[in-house]
């Protein structure tokens, strides 16, 4: 009886904590963007993306968009016994395969100015500097207001 | 020189480069007797450190852990016979050179000198051992006892130049700003991206670190000094 209850209502997941201050959607490419004096700051949620498997790369635009590409690896377990099937009863995550993500900063950035980091706990966090116009002093510090 | 075939053999690829020459320096293993020609150990004529002739260096004030006794000596000054140590034997000589170049200039060294054969020694060590066996000590043997007055006045005076982390934001346009620019994870144990501008074309290495370089020069706090001047 238990069982036939969780087949007719897919969502039993219960969030807390931080969990719940996300939103529901897509688990890969939920994004954070964070503006300073003199750059941007995102991060990307890529659970299922392995640092070793991923293919990742990250196009940025001098208008400010961003083109995430990678690689979904689908589950470990499941491939080391490949006689067992398991018919998928709930799918929130990403299913295996390529996969990109394209959002847009706030505003124009020079793209050679970028420093991504791909975190082992599968968000990828870059910061972006802004584009100055031509004759602006570059700025000293981008966390504090110069 | 037989029994250096037993004690004294060394593989010459053992030795290391004399850290006080530069590559390719030779220094005139005797440059004060003219037309003389006499054996010299190979392994000493191979790593003595830089002389110059110059007689105008003046008294330095180097690190030398060894007390110098002449304070005014000239580059490369006999010392009195009345200065010598009591050890030397008689009839032998002592000079100090100062050394006009390279990474220890102004260093001082002292040389003894055999009568006669003009053969010239670095050390007491050195003498003695020559007293004693009538062979010349192989400079392996004198690094492995330490304390001899050559291997100590081999520490540089100054540090060598860092390998510049820093590199030069002067050419680095601030204002030619690439379309788009795509980085690549190449490195996922360094977390090292490759950019390619336009998603296409490899950038040089060499640009990549003025990007670094313009990059960190904009996040670091207050700058970095040193990078501040290369835009005045």
């Amino acid at each position: 009886m238990g069982e036939k209850s969780t087949l007719e209502n897919p969502t039993p997941v219960v969030l807390t904590g931080t969990a719940r201050e996300g939103t529901a959607g897509p688990a890969i490419g939920h994004v954070d963007i964070g503006i300073s004096d003199s750059a941007y700051l995102f991060r990307v949620a890529l659970p299922g993306v392995r640092k070793d498997q991923c293919e990742l790369s990250c196009e940025i635009e001098h208008d400010g968009k961003v083109h995430l590409q990678g690689v979904v690896t689908g589950g470990e377990l499941a491939q080391k016994n490949p006689k067992t099937v398991y018919h998928t009863n709930l799918a929130q995550l990403s299913p295996p395969g390529p996969f990109s993500i394209s959002f847009q900063l706030p505003g124009p950035v020079d793209p050679r100015l970028f420093s991504p980091t791909f975190r082992s706990d599968g968000i990828l966090e870059g910061v972006v500097m802004k584009y100055r116009a031509p004759g602006v002093p570059p700025c000293g510090n981008q966390f504090d207001p110069a | 020189m037989e029994e250096l075939n037993s004690v004294n053999v060394i593989d010459l690829d053992d030795f290391q480069p004399d850290p006080l020459l530069k590559p390719g320096a030779f220094i005139d293993p005797n440059p004060t007797v003219i037309g003389t020609s006499f054996t010299v150990d190979p392994v000493v004529m191979a790593s003595p450190p830089p002389i110059s002739d110059k007689k105008s260096a003046g008294p330095s004030s180097n690190g030398n852990s060894k007390p110098v006794k002449s304070t005014a000596s000239p580059a490369a000054a006999a010392v009195d016979a009345d200065q010598l140590p009591d050890w030397m034997p008689p009839g032998w000589t002592m000079e100090h050179r100062v050394r006009a170049s390279g990474a220890s200039a102004g260093s001082r060294d002292k040389y003894y000198r055999e009568p006669g054969t003009s053969r010239k020694f670095r050390s007491k060590k050195e003498v003695m051992h020559y007293l004693e066996t009538g062979t010349l000590l192989k400079r392996k043997n004198i690094d492995d006892a330490g304390g001899s007055p050559v291997n100590e006045s081999a520490t540089p005076k100054r540090k060598k130049s860092e390998p510049k982390v820093k590199v030069s934001l002067k050419n680095f346009n601030f204002d030619d700003i690439p379309a788009k620019v795509k980085w690549v994870l190449t490195d996922i144990y360094e977390g090292s991206w490759r950019p390619l501008t336009n998603g296409v074309d490899r950038v040089p290495e060499s640009a990549k670190q003025e990007w670094t370089a313009a990059y960190t020069y904009l996040t670091i706090q207050n700058g970095g000094k040193a990078a501040i001047t290369a835009f005045v």
